[in-house]
């Protein structure tokens, strides 16, 4: 989130699309209460009338898959009843940019695509530059080609009617969403979007977000009180995981990582590190190098010193991936079941039920050599040996099964939505032989590095790994280590700019204080800041606000990074430091202090001529993106497997999407035999794959077997009641479930073609107390071609009432 | 009459709790029933499907669920809307339970509890016929049965905790505190959000009032509520003939006692034979 | 059982208390024997219950918590059980003493009601072994209280009462001066608790207004349970003697019937105005008239329990045979067995899912029980003088309402 949850009781409108918080972050509800007590309106946007919708002010309903129509129209219409926030987007946004000739777009298609390669050349969105190499701007917003006059041209196809058409959405909900949510471009009144997973698992999922981040820009909705961007993620420390690097192209701390085409240091950070677009921008990501030597120093100690590149060789380095399709999720179940993947070591994750494609993930598996689990019950994945019409004594895999202790048995911080890490005690002690996922990789780090200390191909990245987690002469492992590793010390006498000096072994107070040199070293350049010499700081449990009164609760936990607790403030005021909104202000500058007071800014320099967003090399927010593969603006196709032409252009899908096509379970449906647009989603009741909470007799109890929920017009039709059991299918596997009958679920006029859409729980599988179909054999392998997150959220389905045997 | 027990002269007065239940604020999450079940220790339930229009299970309150979330759809023409209601026992303040009770195995206590003590009852049942809320249940197939009731968590209570439920609801859709302020609360909510609650507190003037203050974005009715209910507490009805008992008795037994003397006296009358009285 | 009873340990006790000779010709019929296998039946059944739970033999259920135990083991039995105050009601106070020879088989016939009952209430309640709580407890405002403990105390009442005939057979002396002595005072208390706990058993139900179907709540509830049980009494009455007279062989008096007959038409007809006109003073008419299954309960509670016994009481020709007689008595019964029923069980507004019908083992183990009551008494009217019918012509009955502690002999089975 560039926000977090507490903000929320800031906000005049709420806006929750492609999410469902009241199931599944109920929790956060708490929050969207208080901001209705306040007299806030929520609005939710879904395909179907859920827990949410039952407590907002107005829902309107949207076939899956066509977001970015929706917020489009959403564009158009802020843009047509000049509802923006003139100065904000004048100023801190790329609005006066002007882009350059080679830009275009006509029938579906920008400028520079390449039809063999399904792959754009962003060479042909760039800006039209300057003598210095600066891009040129036209602030009075009229220049034909630049940003403003390209997106009103870009979205002037989303009338309403049109994108009611598409969305299926009635339009008097639709105008009142738009109306009510627009409002928020006044400067004392914001709007805040929450998502979640039915935004980004799409064809065109990050698009999808761009669109948010584009009429948010437009609103002035960025880095004030009540507003943001805002994902709820979609498990309690995902924001945590991905904060240390675990998904495959990235570092700790966001960093890129490095690929076969970076020889040496001084090329990877040359590649990675962003060159300021102007005078104007702070870039700060400009300090990459400091903060990639810091992780070097931080993993490799002592061996990782100034003349051989601190150690860089020691980084694995990316190649083409699988098929030239990377290593996300979908390329390495390919590459499973291609045979191409000896062993996996599987921590806290069950693909056999959670993966897309799910058939496909259980076939892979058959073909490994080895598994490692690491998870609290036996789930499917642990056990896809033994799964109902399959012969163990036909799988060669040797499986191991490590029992992990859950969340409340051990201590460490996860971190939440809003970034906030918060540190935990252990309540109570594992039981049995379970242990803390950080003592299992612990225990398999030092057989490693002992293995390595013998032989092996390339033993240095583990041999000469800092490995000191432990405190001397006990087993178990101690998290603040970690932590404290995490935030980074001095790994030499320092003296500072104004003469100050600090020892070797301190911790770092800050990751401005981060060098190149080798003088420091951090695990993680976001997390420096959060365990200093001062201590815990996410261990801290101080309720109290700030005194700008808005929900910071500057001492409670600690927030990454530098406890800033809301993103890109510095567009809350204008150029001289004072707030768009005086009676929510998030930071102000004090002309007598000559210091920033309220939130810790988004840089400390004084008001001025700097941008706020000094995470973009622009500098200013982008409503216009040449960095995204699939376009500079977002732009609706129809998903993957749709039931109607695009009505928009006359291409049909995302065309950088990512479509698998390599073994027998790619297949693709069309309308006429899979007539049924179908999603997926959770229950509260229920946790991910059911790995855990299909265990818990009490939550079994509420919601025992899986089932689909179906609008009642198509039951009528179907002759299914509430209770029977049903097949669905798709072109990749069918499944038997309850069917449950429901008026929440209402069919779409889409182009004057009634569409039905049903929906799918996938919390089941063969394991647990109850076991149930998998509601993933159905969804297929479709990438968004920026994230390569799978598009499980949308597919063609059919459905038949089971006949009675 | 079950009144509260009686406070020891000179302590302060002790206020009695109540809860708000607002179903416009309730997300249907169920994580009272779960916390519910926790504190009481009350063993899973074997469900198929569900018991209701969406997620309810189970279907009613029975001996192991103390509370119930109901699922409720209601559409207006094209328009959705789901309600979720709340089942539990209402704590009465003049409890029906209690006053068909013959042994004192229910009672109102002080601070709004009505308790149930497990040594003194019978399993007579008179307290499921009695209440008329529905609530009570009965684990029939256990050799030594109980009744089952929600609690009020009246031990928590006792330790200045808030009930389970109030404890768990991550959307403040169940308030706790004293009666008085829970009265004045679910008010000032009606007036200051009117187009948002029906007007009227479900437990306010039922019975002769309880201690659970339901509040609703639709009519009761139309989630399933016990509605019609009058406002006298039902104690009174049977409180008007038992009342008497003790006159009933010394009249009719005078009356008998005359009639007898007479009958005596024309026997005697009547017949030399002994009357062997 | 022969007096012929040859265990050594047995004998002496038996002949001291001179009960060996009370059973002197008796012989078991097959009348009793199928008795005896409806007993064992009902207690197996009782086991059963005991030993596994409630829900193993019975039906009921959080929806309907009291079922046929209740409204037919309890309600029905104790409104019978009224055979007992409304005959001696009818004799000792009303000074009818026409009526004097029914007062004996009445006592002895409420006494095994009650008794009954309470062995009902012991099946019935869910924990029965705690059941002395209600007697260490002060529950004023509950009607279960009151039943409890006037049902108690009446029963120890009835026993008193009933015992002065073996007092009398096996010359008890010292037993029998006194009961005597107390006969009055405690005769008196048993009509004055009767009156409140049969009343009280309408008590229960006053509470519930809502969960009562219109047809039957009413605020009156008590009154109505208190007719009715002036109304079961006599019907009763008269049926057992029908019933003895063919049985055990002696000529009905029917003139003596048809004078109770005559009376119970009247109690009968109040009944019927009281509940009429206590429904239609609610404004429940328009329920009497409803097409459901409630006025079909209603109809044939009004119409077989009391308009058709109403009806076949005034008929000469009916009330002066035994057969019509005893239809009609049974009828009233049956109607009072079916109003309780609507009462408590039947008349139970529930939601639609929510059903109850009592399981066999329910009905069996409760007729057991009252199997086991109506053995007791054919035993006991066998070997000892509850009928007068049964003694030598020459001891008439008295003229004055003689006590049921008159002195009788033994006498022959049969009358001489």
């Amino acid at each position: 989130m560039t926000n977090h949850w507490v903000d929320m009781i800031n906000a005049d409108v709420v806006l929750v699309m492609g999410g469902n918080p009241a199931e599944d972050h109920p929790i956060a509800m708490n929050w969207l209460t208080r901001t209705k007590e306040r007299g806030a309106y929520i609005l939710h946007v879904d395909p179907r009338f859920n827990r949410t919708s039952s407590v907002a002010d107005v829902y309107a309903k949207l076939r899956s898959g066509t977001d970015i129509a929706f917020v489009g129209g959403m564009i158009k219409y802020a843009l047509d009843h000049d509802r923006i926030q003139q100065e904000y987007v004048r100023e801190y946004t790329n609005a006066s940019w002007i882009v350059g000739q080679g830009y275009g777009f006509a029938d579906g298609l920008f400028a520079g695509f390449d039809q063999q390669a399904r792959r754009y050349d962003k060479t042909r969105w760039a800006y039209e530059l300057d003598e210095q190499g600066h891009p040129r701007t036209d602030p009075t917003l009229k220049h034909p080609h630049c940003v403003f006059q390209l997106l009103k041209q870009h979205f002037a196809r989303y009338d309403v009617d049109t994108v009611c058409r598409i969305t299926g959405t009635p339009k008097e909900a639709y105008v009142q969403v738009c109306d009510l949510y627009t409002s928020t471009y006044a400067p004392d009144r914001a709007g805040t979007w929450l998502y979640a997973m039915g935004t980004a698992q799409h064809s065109h999922g990050t698009q999808n977000i761009r669109s948010y981040a584009i009429l948010q820009l437009l609103l002035g909705n960025i880095g004030v009180a009540g507003g943001g961007v805002n994902a709820m993620r979609g498990e309690s420390n995902v924001q945590g995981s991905t904060d240390q690097g675990l998904n495959f192209d990235i570092l700790p701390g966001y960093l890129k990582m490095p690929i076969e085409e970076d020889s040496d240091l001084a090329d990877y950070l040359k590649r990675v590190t962003p060159v300021a677009a102007n005078q104007q921008s702070a870039n700060w990501l400009q300090n990459t190098p400091k903060y990639v030597v810091s992780l070097l120093k931080a993993w490799w100690g002592e061996h990782a010193a100034a003349p051989h590149g601190f150690a860089f060789a020691n980084l694995p380095k990316l190649g083409r991936g699988f098929q030239g399709q990377g290593y996300a999720f979908l390329a390495l179940t390919h590459a499973m079941f291609a045979g191409d993947v000896k062993g996996m070591f599987c921590f806290g994750q069950n693909p056999a039920v959670g993966g897309a494609n799910a058939r496909l993930v259980r076939a892979g598996l058959d073909k490994l050599e080895w598994l490692v689990v690491a998870d609290l019950f036996e789930h499917e994945t642990a056990g896809f040996w033994k799964r109902p019409g399959v012969d163990p004594k036909q799988i060669e895999t040797e499986v191991f099964v490590l029992p992990a202790c859950s969340g409340v048995e051990k201590e460490g911080s996860i971190v939440n939505s809003g970034r906030w890490a918060q540190w935990r005690y252990r309540a109570v002690k594992p039981i049995a032989d379970s242990r803390p996922d950080l003592d299992i990789i612990d225990g398999l780090a030092r057989a490693l590095k002992a293995a390595y200390e013998k032989d092996g191909v390339f033993p240095d990245p583990i041999r000469h790994l800092t490995w000191d987690y432990t405190e001397p002469g006990q087993h178990e492992t101690d998290p603040h280590r970690v932590a404290k590793e995490l935030n980074g010390r001095y790994a030499a006498d320092v003296t500072g700019a104004d003469g100050t000096r600090v020892a070797a072994g301190k911790q770092v107070a800050a990751f401005a204080q981060l060098k190149d040199d080798g003088s420091t070293l951090s695990g993680n350049w976001i997390y420096c800041g959060g365990y200093t010499e001062e201590g815990n700081l996410a261990a801290r449990r101080d309720p109290a606000d700030a005194p700008n009164g808005i929900g910071l609760h500057p001492r409670w936990a600690w927030a990454w990074p530098m406890n800033r607790r809301i993103l890109y403030n510095r567009a809350s005021v204008n150029r001289k430091g004072e707030p768009f909104n005086p009676r929510k202000w998030v930071i102000r500058w004090d002309a007598q202090k000559q210091a920033w007071e309220g939130d810790v800014p988004d840089g400390a320099m004084p008001p001025g001529a700097t941008n706020p967003f000094i995470m973009l090399a622009s500098g200013v927010g982008a409503l216009f993106s040449p960095d995204l593969v699939d376009g500079p603006f977002p732009e609706h196709y129809e998903p993957v497997e749709s039931p109607v032409k695009n009505l928009l252009s006359p291409v049909q899908s995302s065309p950088c999407a990512q479509v698998w096509r390599s073994t027998d379970f790619d297949k693709y449906g069309t309308v006429e035999n899979f007539p049924l647009v179908a999603t997926t989603y959770r229950v509260s009741e229920h946790w991910q794959t059911g790995a855990m909470s299909r265990n818990m007799p009490w939550l079994v109890g509420l919601v025992p077997h899986a089932f689909v929920e179906i609008g009642a017009a198509l039951a009528a039709r179907e002759g299914i009641k509430n209770g029977d059991r049903v097949v669905v299918s798709s072109a990749r596997g069918s499944i038997e479930v309850f069917a449950l009958v429901t008026e929440r679920f209402q069919p779409y006029y889409v182009d004057d073609k009634l569409i039905d859409e049903i929906g799918l729980p996938w919390h089941w599988g063969y394991a647990g107390i109850v076991p149930g179909d998998i509601a993933n054999d159905l969804t297929a392998s479709v990438g968004d071609p920026n994230s390569w997150i799978p598009e499980t959220k949308v597919f063609l389905c059919n459905l038949k009432k089971k006949a009675r045997a | 009459m079950s009144d509260p027990v009686p406070a020891k002269p000179g302590a302060p007065k002790v206020k009695t709790k109540a809860m708000i239940q607002d179903n416009t604020r309730c997300i249907g999450c169920r994580a009272c029933m779960i916390a519910c079940k926790s504190w009481n220790e009350r063993p899973a339930d074997h469900t198929d499907f569900f018991a209701g229009p969406g997620y309810q299970n189970p279907r009613d309150l029975d001996a192991n669920n103390y509370t119930l979330i109901t699922f409720n759809e209601i559409t207006t023409g094209a328009r959705p809307n789901w309600v979720f209601g709340r089942q539990l026992c209402m704590h009465c303040e003049q409890p029906a339970c209690a006053s068909a009770c013959p042994t004192t195995a229910l009672r109102k206590t002080e601070l709004g509890p009505v308790t149930f003590n497990s040594n003194r009852c019978i399993g007579c049942r008179a307290c499921m016929q009695a209440c008329p809320f529905l609530i009570p249940k009965y684990d029939y197939e256990s050799r030594a049965p109980l009744i089952h009731k929600c609690t009020f968590c009246a031990d928590r209570i006792e330790a200045q905790l808030k009930p389970a439920c109030a404890t768990v609801c991550p959307t403040g859709a169940i308030s706790f505190g004293d009666r008085d302020d829970m009265v004045v609360e679910a008010k000032r909510r009606i007036a200051t959000s009117p187009g948002t609650y029906v007007p009227q507190i479900y437990g306010l003037d039922e019975v002769g009032g309880t201690s659970v203050l339901h509040l609703s974005s639709v009519p009761f009715e139309q989630i399933g509520y016990i509605t019609g209910l009058p406002k006298e507490p039902m104690p009174d009805l049977t409180h008007r003939w038992l009342r008497v008992t003790p006159h009933v008795f010394g009249f009719l037994y005078a009356v008998f006692g005359a009639l007898a003397w007479i009958v005596h006296r024309r026997n005697k009358n009547r017949g030399p034979e002994e009357h062997h009285a | 059982m022969s007096v012929q009873t040859r265990r050594a340990g047995v004998r002496p006790l038996w002949d001291a208390l001179g009960i060996g000779r009370l059973f002197a010709g008796f012989r078991l019929t097959w009348w009793d024997f199928v008795l005896l296998a409806i007993i064992a039946v009902g207690g197996v059944l009782t086991l059963i219950r005991y030993a596994t739970g409630i829900a193993s033999v019975a039906n009921i259920n959080n929806a309907y918590p009291w079922g046929w135990w209740v409204g037919y083991g309890i309600m029905t039995t104790i409104a019978v059980g009224g055979v007992g105050f409304t005959i001696t009601l009818l004799v000792e106070l009303l000074g009818l003493h026409r009526f004097h020879a029914m007062l004996r088989p009445a006592v002895l016939m409420a006494f095994l009601a009650y008794a009954s009952a309470i062995l009902m209430l012991m099946v019935e309640l869910g924990r029965p072994w705690m059941v002395w709580m209600i007697l260490v407890s002060w529950a004023p405002t509950a009607a279960l209280y009151e039943v409890g403990w006037c049902a108690s105390l009446y029963l120890t009442v009835l026993l008193i009462e009933v015992a002065q005939v073996p007092a009398e057979e096996l010359g008890w002396g010292r037993a029998l001066r006194v009961i005597r002595m107390i006969y009055i005072p405690v005769m008196l208390l048993g009509v004055t608790l009767s009156h409140l706990h049969q009343s009280s058993l309408g008590t229960l139900l006053v509470l519930i207004p809502h969960k009562i179907n219109a047809l039957w709540w009413s605020e009156n509830l008590p009154l109505l349970f208190l007719f009715s049980a002036m109304m079961a009494g006599p019907a009763l009455a008269m049926l057992e003697h029908l019933a003895a007279a063919r049985w055990l062989g002696f000529a009905p008096r029917m003139a003596m019937l048809a004078s109770l007959a005559r009376i119970e038409v009247w109690v009968v007809a109040f009944f019927l105005a009281f509940q009429m006109g206590d429904l239609l003073a609610r404004g429940a008419s328009d329920a009497m008239l409803a097409w459901n299954w409630f006025a079909i309960a209603f109809w044939a509670e009004v119409g077989l329990g009391l308009l058709l016994p109403l009806v076949l009481l005034m008929l000469p020709e009916v009330r002066q045979r035994p057969a019509g007689l005893a239809t009609a008595c049974a009828l009233i019964v049956g109607g009072v067995l079916l109003h309780r029923l609507n009462v408590a069980v039947i008349g139970l507004r529930v939601r639609h899912w929510e059903t109850y019908v009592p399981a066999l083992a329910e009905i069996f183990i409760t007729l057991g029980i009252t199997a086991g009551a109506v053995f007791v008494y054919g035993v006991l009217i066998r070997i000892l003088p509850i009928h007068e019918e049964l003694r030598a012509p020459h001891a008439a009955p008295r003229p004055h309402a003689a006590p049921a502690g008159a002195t009788h002999r033994a006498g022959a089975a049969t009358a001489s």
